[in-house]
């Protein structure tokens, strides 16, 4: 076994031994199954809780209510989760010095950047196809998907901010060593893509697009040619982020 | 030479924590490190491993130069921090599995390799997760994890600072086991630990190294005094001696006699004979590691 394998083995043993993998898989079913379950009951439970007499006029729940759950949960809540779960990968070790052994025995600082980025688009992988195909099949059990346009390349906009993000965090938590510096950069990072995306033309590449356009990509409102620069964008940064991360660990004083 | 360091400055900032430091390290010696705690030596040390870059100088590791970052020096050097940090899921044996993956070791030796240094450390039998292990077990797996690849310099960082009186014990012995495969630079603030296993000794203070010799020749005769004891107690016989021309003294249990020359040394024979003192021992006055530290620091 190679160091890059045998390392990406360590990776991913501890990820398991400390839960994280029963973590994802619990996390984003609840999430994949809690989309279509919401669209379904809100007329009823609305309708149960306006006061007595109260005429409601709500269309029944279609596929659409179902995704747009999804772009809601699993946009939000479950990146959330996702990042604080991955948040501390570079930090636990630098603050602990586990990774000094392994280092003065040869071991490659760009192999630990790059299994351990692997290891998060991994789970980040799982979270993403595990929400995806239990919303996928259980919508198709109540509601005809026919009525929406490219639903798997919208929900793979959000896997691409998710990618963004995560190797942001990653940049983050090396940089500063410590769980929240990580988060910071993150929130920085997020909350500056939101102050760009009140100049509207910054629309047609700010990243955030990702996030933000794929319901109407569902209606046909967007067309996928318009998320090409917001998606180039993304991986450009994204990998401008990751070279920083590279270099910086390069000289990182340990 | 298996470590030359030339000239190595070593600046935080403005505090200059490594002044000049000079070092050479003989093979198959072991090396005992001296100093007070913040005197440098895991600066000195981080700096001999690439984690750190030096101000200025050069560290030459079996012929490789180091170098900050990845450094091909790493290689022939096996390395136990002060506190060393394992992955607390893993058992000993299969963090020693990880390691030699990392050292890129034969897929048929690692097997062998490990049995053979669990054995060493006394760690064999145990089944347990690192996260179970005592401060001694885990000083003991870092010093084994150093071992593996067989490196030319296994270095160590204060090993036995935080053990109880058996710990200490224990690993000082492994580190004796280990000069026969390899060189052993430890560093150490408790002077009696590198006074029992070390060959020769450097005492680095306040960033300058202050002496670095074989430990035999800085223990060496002082001053032409010699250590006696006596069958009767060494008060009651400096009291039979005490109208002599001597300079004598007590030192715990013994007399500790100045003899310039082999005339004084003869006529202190005849004289104790003629007291009727029964000598029990006799011995060149050799001084403590801790006294010659003591004299350099004055």
């Amino acid at each position: 076994m190679s160091q890059w394998l045998g390392f990406l083995k360590k990776e991913w043993t501890e990820s398991v031994k400390s839960y994280k993998l029963l973590l994802t898989v619990l996390i984003f079913s609840v999430i994949g199954i809690l989309n279509p379950f919401t669209a379904k009951i809100t007329p009823a439970v609305m309708e149960k809780f306006m006061p007595e007499g109260t005429v409601l006029n709500l269309p029944e729940p279609t596929a659409l209510d179902s995704w747009l759950q999804f772009y809601s949960n699993f946009s939000q809540m479950g990146l959330l989760v996702f990042i604080l779960l991955f948040s501390t990968m570079m930090s636990k070790e630098l603050e602990k010095g586990t990774l000094i052994i392994l280092l003065t025995k040869g071991l490659r600082r760009s192999t630990v950047i790059t299994t351990k980025l692997v290891m998060g688009l991994l789970y980040w992988t799982i979270a993403f196809l595990l929400t995806f195909s239990i919303t996928y099949c259980y919508t198709a059990f109540y509601w005809d998907q026919s009525i929406l346009e490219h639903v798997l390349l919208a929900a793979s906009c959000v896997y691409v901010f998710g990618i963004l993000i995560f190797i942001v965090t990653l940049w983050g938590n090396t940089y500063f060593a410590s769980a929240y510096g990580g988060l910071l950069v993150t929130v920085g990072v997020v909350i500056a893509l939101f102050i760009i995306g009140i100049f509207p033309n910054t629309a047609s590449w700010n990243p955030l697009q990702l996030l933000t356009a794929p319901p109407q990509m569902l209606i046909g409102e967007v067309t996928p040619k318009k998320l090409l620069t917001p998606f180039l964008v993304a991986m450009g940064t994204g990998l401008v982020f990751l070279i920083g991360t590279l270099i910086h660990f390069h000289k990182k004083r340990l | 030479m298996v470590v030359k360091i030339n000239n190595v400055t070593k600046r935080f900032g403005t505090k200059e924590v490594l002044k000049k430091v000079n070092l050479n390290i003989p093979e198959n010696t072991i090396f005992g490190f001296v100093g007070a705690n913040g005197a440098g030596k895991t600066t000195l040390m981080k700096c001999m491993l690439g984690l750190l870059p030096v101000t200025s100088g050069t560290i030459t590791i079996a012929g490789q130069p180091v170098t900050f970052g990845e450094t091909k020096s790493n290689a022939h050097i096996g390395y136990l921090p002060d506190v060393p940090e394992f992955y607390p899921f893993y058992s000993a044996r299969e963090y020693l599995q990880l390691c030699a993956v990392i050292t890129n070791m034969p897929k048929s030796e690692r097997k062998k390799r490990i049995e053979e240094l669990l054995e060493l450390v006394g760690l064999s039998q145990t089944k347990s997760p690192i996260r179970t292990y005592s401060r001694g077990m885990k000083q003991r797996l870092g010093i084994a994890q150093a071992l593996l690849n067989r490196p030319k310099l296994l270095i160590c960082d204060e090993p036995t600072s935080a053990l109880d009186p058996v710990g200490r014990a224990q690993i000082l012995s492994i580190l004796k086991a280990a000069k026969s495969e390899t060189t052993v630079f430890f560093s150490t603030h408790i002077l009696s630990d590198a006074e029992q296993i070390c060959d020769r000794v450097a005492m680095l203070h306040e960033g300058t190294i202050i002496f670095q010799d074989e430990l035999s020749a800085l223990q060496q005769q002082v001053d032409h005094q010699f250590v006696f004891t006596f069958t009767i107690s060494v008060e009651k016989a400096l009291s039979t001696l005490n109208n002599l021309a001597y300079s004598m003294s007590i030192e715990g249990e013994s007399l500790v006699v100045r003899l310039s020359n082999d005339d004084e040394r003869l006529q202190f024979m005849r004289d104790l004979t003629e007291r009727g003192l029964i000598i029990q021992s006799m011995n060149a006055h050799k001084k403590l590691l801790e006294q010659v530290v003591m004299e350099v620091l004055k």
